[in-house]
């Protein structure tokens, strides 16, 4: 439950309404990067070199956000116990864009990635590693939300994050496995770039449960 | 005579407000967004309110209550004591009970001249030393509580205003009950027995703020919260609201009462309804033995100084 007409401060709304649009922005720079790894797979190099830029954009934009909040909340918003987690959670969020954009580049143009890792990144692992990264942003996000519903809520989502993450981690060990076993007939740079590649994306959905643990600190201190 | 009670017993409430400020003003500078002026200015409404409605209930607390009646130099070596050991103790850095002290000097000083003693209601007194805390502890794990129960279905933008205003109504709280119990009681030591004369108290409230506002952003804050114990908005606003209940009872049967006992009462009580774990035992046990020592040796001062006064 949130009563507006209790809450009277217009700082703190402005705040988590800000909160929202970051999280909005990060899911729509993890979304243009599942569709640069499947736009890649699929040989389209174009549409790849696309949502690469856009992912590019996408992490600038949440940057300003951060930077913008930030301020706001060093200027006085939120009740002064809760301040440094609200930044920490900030910070989290921001990690998740910066995550999706580091591992973009693997496939942007600038990283020479061979055409033959298009299927090794259009694999059923990859597929599904991609679906759980873009699975614990929403999930994050639900539990953003559900924070300004009440205790019971948010804590009834905050293991939701967590789950994808474990998700995400069993199908890119699954990936990797793959990609190790089919070392003898790929160039190895190409599977070193792919393991890479995998590891930094996951970073997607580590830093997604990381917000999730700042969440859950904000309940305990928040609710007492 | 009067003139030189009067002004000692400014510098008693002038020390009162130092030592208390954190009290007074600590929870609501806590919250990270109140200015320092506003925090000051509702310590100041709470005081002289507490002071005006309810600060001559305590005039008799000492002289007419544990003492029929008294000398000026009874009440000279009890002011001189408790000012003393307060001034020492508010330099180190240490909560120091007012009351506690002004009632052991008072004691001291009186047995020292073998004025009569009502001892019925000394005890009294010293016996409410050891229930208020308890009754605070009580009273603060039932309404910390229904306040978690009652904040935790709403979500947290609503439940960061709550805390806000929390801290606003422990913090007049506080200073209205210091106000009444405290304040009052040193007006008592200076003009015991004669009509209440609210120019005195006024001014004895104003020191008091000054006091306050002077080394508030300085002073003890914390000791009795955050270096003893981590406490939610929740859990502090409960001691607090808590504390403040217990010495208004007191104020109503004029007995002096220490806050900074209830409010290690009401902290602990909040700690081990919610088995937080957190607790400096080592800064507990030394509080604890403070307020043991501080009366005997304000006893002790004044049953000296009156000899030569």
């Amino acid at each position: 439950m949130d009563f507006g007409f209790i809450t009277g401060s217009k700082k703190e709304h402005e705040v988590f309404s800000g909160v929202l649009s970051l999280l909005e922005t990060v899911t729509g720079t993890v979304d243009s990067f599942e569709k640069s790894v499947s736009s890649w797979a699929q040989g389209d190099t174009k549409s790849a070199n696309e949502m690469v830029e856009r992912v590019f954009e996408g992490e600038t934009k949440a940057d300003e956000i951060h930077r913008e909040l930030s301020l706001r909340i060093a200027e006085g918003a939120f009740f002064g116990g809760v301040r440094e987690d609200i930044l920490d959670l900030l910070e989290k969020i921001d990690n998740i864009a910066d995550s999706a954009k580091d591992a973009a580049r693997f496939i942007s143009s600038d990283s020479r990635l061979s055409t033959e890792a298009q299927d090794m990144l259009g694999s059923s692992d990859m597929k599904q590693f991609m679906a759980a990264l873009k699975g614990s942003v929403a999930a994050l996000t639900d539990l953003v939300r559900a924070l300004n519903q009440g205790k019971r809520e948010a804590l009834g989502k905050v293991h939701s994050v967590e789950g994808f993450e474990e998700e995400a981690d069993t199908h890119k060990d699954a990936f990797i496995k793959n990609l190790l076993s089919s070392y003898g007939s790929m160039n190895p740079v190409t599977v070193i770039q792919l393991r890479d590649f995998a590891f930094v994306a996951d970073d997607v959905a580590d830093n997604a449960e990381d917000a999730s643990d700042v969440i859950l600190v904000l309940i305990a201190k928040g609710y007492g | 005579m009067d003139e030189l009670l009067i002004g000692l017993a400014a510098l008693l409430s002038f020390l009162f407000g130092w030592n208390n400020s954190s009290l007074i003003i600590g929870n609501l500078r806590g919250s990270g967004s109140t200015p320092f002026t506003f925090a000051v200015l509702v310590s100041v409404v709470g005081l002289v309110a507490g002071t005006m409605l309810e600060g001559p209930k305590m005039v008799g607390s000492l002289v007419g209550s544990i003492a029929p009646s008294t000398t000026s130099s009874v009440m000279l070596a009890a002011l001189l004591a408790s000012i003393a050991l307060t001034l020492g103790l508010t330099l180190a850095k240490l909560p120091v009970s007012f009351s506690m002290i002004m009632v052991g000097a008072f004691l001291g000083a009186t047995y020292s001249q073998a004025l009569p003693l009502n001892l019925g209601n000394s005890e009294r007194v010293v016996a409410f030393w050891f229930i208020a805390p308890v009754a605070t502890a009580l009273i603060t794990a039932v309404l910390y509580s229904s306040v978690s129960g009652f904040v935790s279905r709403f979500g947290i933008l609503t439940v960061d205003s709550l805390n806000r205003a929390g801290g606003l109504v422990s913090g007049l709280a506080v200073s209205y009950t210091l106000g009444a119990n405290n304040i009052g009681l040193f007006y008592g030591s200076s003009l015991a027995g004669q009509p209440i004369n609210i120019g005195v108290m006024l001014v004895l409230v104003v020191v008091a703020a000054v006091g306050v506002a002077t080394f508030g952003r300085y002073a003890l804050g914390g000791v009795i919260g955050d270096k003893m114990l981590a406490l939610s908005s929740q859990g502090v606003f409960a001691a607090f609201v808590s504390s403040s209940v217990v010495v208004w009872v007191g104020t109503q049967f004029a007995l002096p009462v220490s806050i900074s006992q209830c409010l290690l009462g009401g902290m602990l009580g909040a700690a081990y309804s919610r088995a937080i774990s957190a607790v400096n035992g080592r800064l507990v046990t030394e509080t604890l033995s403070l307020w043991v020592v501080a009366p005997l040796v304000a006893a002790g001062l004044s049953f000296v100084l009156v000899r030569f006064l």
